[in-house]
Parts: structure tokens; sequence; C-alpha cells
């Protein structure tokens, strides 16, 4: 049975720590693959760079991605990893740090699932991660082509 | 064509001169000739006159010689030798005319041969006459003498009148000849001066025509000139405006750009901060709450309420930033001006602040069906702070009552929210308004002191005007207005 993993696309070293955190408070106890640039995160999705002994065929149950990213934003990879064939149905959940109009806007535009704003307040960011978890995780019924993927 | 136009005009000029040229020597030689005409038309009437005279003393003489043929036939008749001396004496006055007659016609060769017969002829009568008179003085002079003297004497006087009658009719034939004359060099003067003249005149109208043409096109030109220059200052006028209107556009136009940048860059500011700043607030929170959580067996009480303190103000701060961010995007923020149901829209945000405080005791009494005309979204801001401002500072009193109504003043809608609660000191009503200007502890009411700015902010973007009336410790009334023109074209 293949891992049911999560990509967390964050490049401060301090939110990845606590979102880490934030999980692990959580029980959700899947693995955690982190990119810490938009390069790093194409690299992981379509088995390139770093990544190319992976295989591709498994692809992660939830992206967490943040937008303001070094190299290659996370925009960029939004638009990339939606133009994929093996990639395009993933689930992807901003976490960023803005609500700008804009931002929100941009990131729907190009096919976000879920757009959340990481609360300033712990306490509240640790409820965010536990809603989005459940949901995402255990409530939302994935597409078909996953299931077939097996897991 | 512009070649042509100079060569043209010299052509016209020198016709116009040599016109004039033609003109003038036309008239000398008229002139000279009708003079040198009259000159000879009066030589002529000299001569006439001069004819006249000699007809004159040939009329005389003809006179004195009928007188003496009249003596001879009286002297016929009567016989009287006086007759005869009569004779005599008129002979003589025949021959002082006849002296007369040869000076006048000294030119004439014929009349001077015809004279020197009559001279003869005179002559012969005066001894004729002489000779009877001397021959018979012893005849009585009633005595009849039909003698051959006497009928010589008669046949000599009638050579005389015949010589008289020719030098007439020559005379006659000269002065009709000279008459002729002088009138055909008259006509000729005349005809001369006429035509000649008539010439000239014509020419002299037709030139000083082409002249008058030339000119008035001369001036035609010259209006047209004028006309062209005034209409060039025209468009050159026209020009300088478009110029300065092109320069004001410009102008303008650089000013647009100016507040696009400012603007960008204000958005850039306002992206940035809402990214950047919050990115540490949430690390000290998080850390913060981490120890606190981590290590609770080994800090303190003192410690925990420092990391409570310090979780407490990046809260703080994180709530200064998103007003900060909400204040900026008022000024940057699109305007979609639109009737809004503000009646509604406040009962949904008391609804929220009663949703947020639920055993909280407030009368809330909204006036049913108070539209105003703006942004749907910044209109809700305005009464989000408000209402929000008038829940939080009723906070402390037992029956809190916040009213949110409309009122006619000027014939122009004023919307207010009033409250009950903490109220303000009127003295530093100017400062309500401004950014992060408080007048409460924040301990007492908590706020970042943006929302009234804000609401300012809202309000001049619609062209209203915001005020606030109140006392401490009796409440305070916001009240607003929107643009007086309900149709808030923003």
């Amino acid at each position: 049975m293949k891992e049911r993993v999560i990509l967390l696309v964050e490049d401060n070293a301090d939110d990845e720590t606590l979102t880490m955190r934030a999980l692990k408070k959580n029980n959700i106890s899947n693995t955690i693959v982190v990119a810490r640039d938009g390069v790093e995160a194409l690299d992981y999705l379509f088995g390139t760079g770093q990544y190319a002994e992976r295989d591709t065929s498994a692809q992660p149950e939830l992206i967490l991605l943040d937008l303001k990213l070094p190299k290659v934003d996370g925009f960029e990879v939004l638009k990339k990893l939606r133009a994929d064939e093996r990639t395009k149905l993933l689930a992807v959940v901003i976490l960023t740090s803005s609500k700008e109009q804009q931002d929100i806007a941009n990131g729907y535009g190009l096919g976000a699932n879920s757009y959340i704003r990481k609360p300033v307040d712990f306490q509240q960011f640790v409820d965010a991660v536990l809603q989005l978890g459940l949901y995402w995780l255990v409530l939302n019924e994935r597409p078909p082509a996953y299931s077939r993927n097996g897991w | 064509m512009r070649g042509n136009k100079p060569a043209k005009r010299n052509f016209t000029d020198r016709l116009l001169w040599t016109g004039f040229a033609a003109a003038i020597v036309a008239a000398v030689a008229i002139a000279w000739t009708a003079d040198k005409d009259a000159n000879e038309a009066n030589a002529w009437s000299k001569w006439i006159t001069h004819a006249q005279n000699v007809l004159g003393v040939l009329d005389d003489t003809r006179g004195n010689t009928l007188s003496a043929l009249a003596a001879i036939q009286n002297y016929y008749q009567s016989s009287d030798l006086k007759n005869l001396d009569r004779v005599i004496n008129l002979v003589s006055k025949l021959n002082r005319q006849s002296v007369v007659l040869r000076s006048l016609t000294l030119d004439n060769a014929s009349q001077q041969n015809r004279l020197d017969q009559f001279d003869r002829n005179a002559r012969r009568m005066t001894a004729l006459a002489e000779n009877i008179v001397s021959s018979a003085p012893a005849f009585s002079q009633q005595q009849s003498i039909k003698t051959p003297q006497a009928a010589e004497l008669s046949a000599a006087v009638d050579q005389l009148l015949e010589q008289l009658h020719q030098m007439n009719a020559a005379e006659g034939r000269l002065l009709t000849e000279r008459t002729a004359r002088a009138r055909a060099r008259s006509r000729q003067s005349i005809t001369v001066l006429g035509v000649g003249g008539s010439i000239v005149i014509g020419w002299l109208l037709i030139v000083g025509g082409y002249a008058l043409l030339t000119t008035r096109r001369l001036i035609d030109t010259a209006k047209a000139l004028a006309l062209s220059h005034e209409k060039l200052a025209r468009v050159t006028d026209r020009k300088r405006v478009e110029d300065d209107l092109r320069a004001l556009n410009e102008s303008e136009r650089r000013h647009a750009a100016q507040l696009e940048v400012v603007n960008k860059e204000l958005e850039a500011f306002s992206y940035s901060v809402s990214h950047d700043l919050r990115a540490p607030l949430r690390s000290i929170d998080g850390f913060s709450s981490a120890l606190m959580e981590d290590y609770a067996d080994k800090l303190d009480e003192q410690a925990n309420t420092h990391l409570r303190r310090i979780r407490a103000a990046t809260g703080r701060m994180a709530q200064l930033i998103d007003d900060l961010l909400k204040l900026a995007l008022v000024t940057r923020s699109e305007m979609h001006t639109e009737a809004v149901d503000l009646s509604a829209l406040a009962n949904v945000i008391l609804a929220e602040c009663r949703k947020g405080e639920p055993l909280r005791e407030v009368e809330c009494v909204v006036q049913e069906h108070v539209v105003g005309h703006g942004d749907p979204h910044l209109l809700r801001s305005v009464l989000e702070n408000l209402l929000g401002n008038a829940w939080k500072f009723t906070s402390k009193k037992q029956q809190a009552k916040i009213e949110f109504a409309m009122a006619d003043q000027d014939g122009q809608p004023v919307y207010f929210v009033r409250d009950n609660g903490a109220g303000f000191d009127m003295t530093y009503a100017e400062k309500l308004f401004g950014a992060f200007q408080r007048l409460h502890a924040a301990a007492d009411f908590p706020g970042t002191g943006v929302g009234l700015a804000t609401v300012q902010r809202i309000i001049r973007r619609h062209g209203g005007r915001v005020s606030a009336q109140g006392a401490e410790g009796r409440g305070a009334t916001f009240s607003f207005t929107l643009e007086v023109n309900h149709g808030g074209q923003q």
C-alpha cells in the first residue's frame, strides 16, 4: 500500500516547523514531504531533478501550497500541475499569509481547491489545520483516478 | 505655376506701360498735326480776308466805274462838259484804286495783267475826256456831241467794267478756292483731333480699364493674401491652442501615470505588508505557544505571563496590520455605486456582534428601508466600524441601546448611528477620525484607532461628510451623508 503523502510547499523554516507541529497536534500521521521552493515542488510532482528516481504514479494526497516562494512561486506551480495529466486532479490547498483579493482570485482562477490564510494566533492555526485535515483527508471523496492508483 | 505668374505680370506691366507711352505719343502727334492744320487754316483764312479785301476794293472800283459810265451817259444826254470833268475825276480815283489793287494782287500775275489793261483803258479814258473837254469849250453847253471820241470813251468804260468783272471773277474764284482749302484744313484738323483723340481716348480707356482690372485683380489678390494670412494666423493660433491642449493632456497623462505608479507602489507595499509582516508574527506566536506547551513544567507563572503578553502583542499587531491594509484598500479599491439597503446591512452586522457576545443585553433599533447610494463593500465597512464601535463602547452599560436611522437635513438624507455608551469629550472630537487616534485606553476598550479613519475615508470617497457628537459617559452619535446627488456617480 502506497504512502499517503502530504506535500508541504513552504520556504519559511519557522512556518514549516509550526505547520508540522500543528499537523502532529492534530494526529495527522501522513508522510509529510517538504519542498522549499517551487522548483523542488515541481521536481517532486514530475519526477525530475532530485526526485528523478521517484515513481510519479504515486501522487500526494494533499498539497499545502504557499504562494510567496523563491525561484518559482506558488501560482506557477499550481499552473504547471494543473496543466499536466498526472497531477491535474490533485487536491491543492493554498496556505499562505495574505488574504489579498488578487491572490485569492488568482489562486481559484488557476484551479486551487481551497484558500486558507494562516492565522497569526497559533491556536487558531492548529484549529485550521485540524479542519482542513479532516476535510481533505477524511471527509472529501477523491477523484476516481486516484482510487485506481490504489490506496 | 510659381514661375509662370511673375512672367505674366511682367508682360502685363510691359503692356500697360507700352499702352500709356503709345497714348502719350499719339496725343502729341495729334496735337501737333491739329496745330499744323489749324495754322494752315488760319493762314488760309488770312488769304480769304485778303481776297475779300480785294473784292471790296474791286467793288468800290466798279462803283466808281459805274459812276463814270453814268457821267458819260449824262454827258450824252446833256452834253454838259461838267460830266466829263466828273469822268476825269472818277478815273483818277480809279487810278488810285488800281494802285491799291496792284499792291494787293502783287502775288497774282493774271490780275496784274488785267490791272495793266485796266490802267491803260483808264489812261485812254482820261485822255479822251480831256480831249473832248479841251476841244469843245467853244460849244454851247447844250450842244450834242456825239463825237467818235465820246463813243470811244463809252467803249473804254465798257472795257473797264469788263476788266473789273474779270478781276472780280478771278478774285471770287480765289476766294472760293481759298475758303474750300481753309475749310478742308479745318475739317482735317477736326478729323485728326476727333479720330485721333477718339483713338487715344479709346486706347486710354482700354489701357486704363486693363490697368483698373489689373489693379482690382491685384487688390483681390492682396485681399486673398490678407485673408489667407489671417487664416494662417488663425490656423497658427488654433495650432498653438492644440499644442497647449496637447501639453495639458500630456501633463494630465503624466500625472495619471504618476498616480498609477504611486497606486502600484501602494499595492506592492500592501501586498508585501500583507505577506511578509505577518509571517514573523506567526513565528513569535507559534513558538511562544510551543514554549508554553512544551515547557509548562519548567516555566513559572511569571514566565507564562510574559509569554501570554508576547502572544497578546502579536495578536494586536496582526489586527493593526489587517486594519491598515483595510484602510489602504479603501483608497485603492475600485468603487461600484449602487443602491444599498443599509437597514438590512445594519441588522446583519448587529446580529454578528450579538453572536460574538451572546450574553450581552443590547437594545438595537434599526429604522426600516433606509437606502443609501454607494459602494456596497465600502458602506458595509462604514457600518461595521460605526456599529462595531457602538457595540464596543456600550459594553460597560447595563441597558445598552444602539440605534441606526436616517434623518432629513435640508433635503439631504443624513444617516446616523447612536449609542448610549462611553461617549467622548467633544474637545477631542477632531482627533476621532485621525488614524491611530484613540480617546480611550486600550485596557477599557480594545482597538487600533483605524476604524473611524477608515470611515472618514470611505465617506469622503463618496463625496459625503461624517461628524460626531457626544459627551463623556452619555453616548455618542456618528452621522454621515453620501453624495447629494443620489446617482452617486463616482
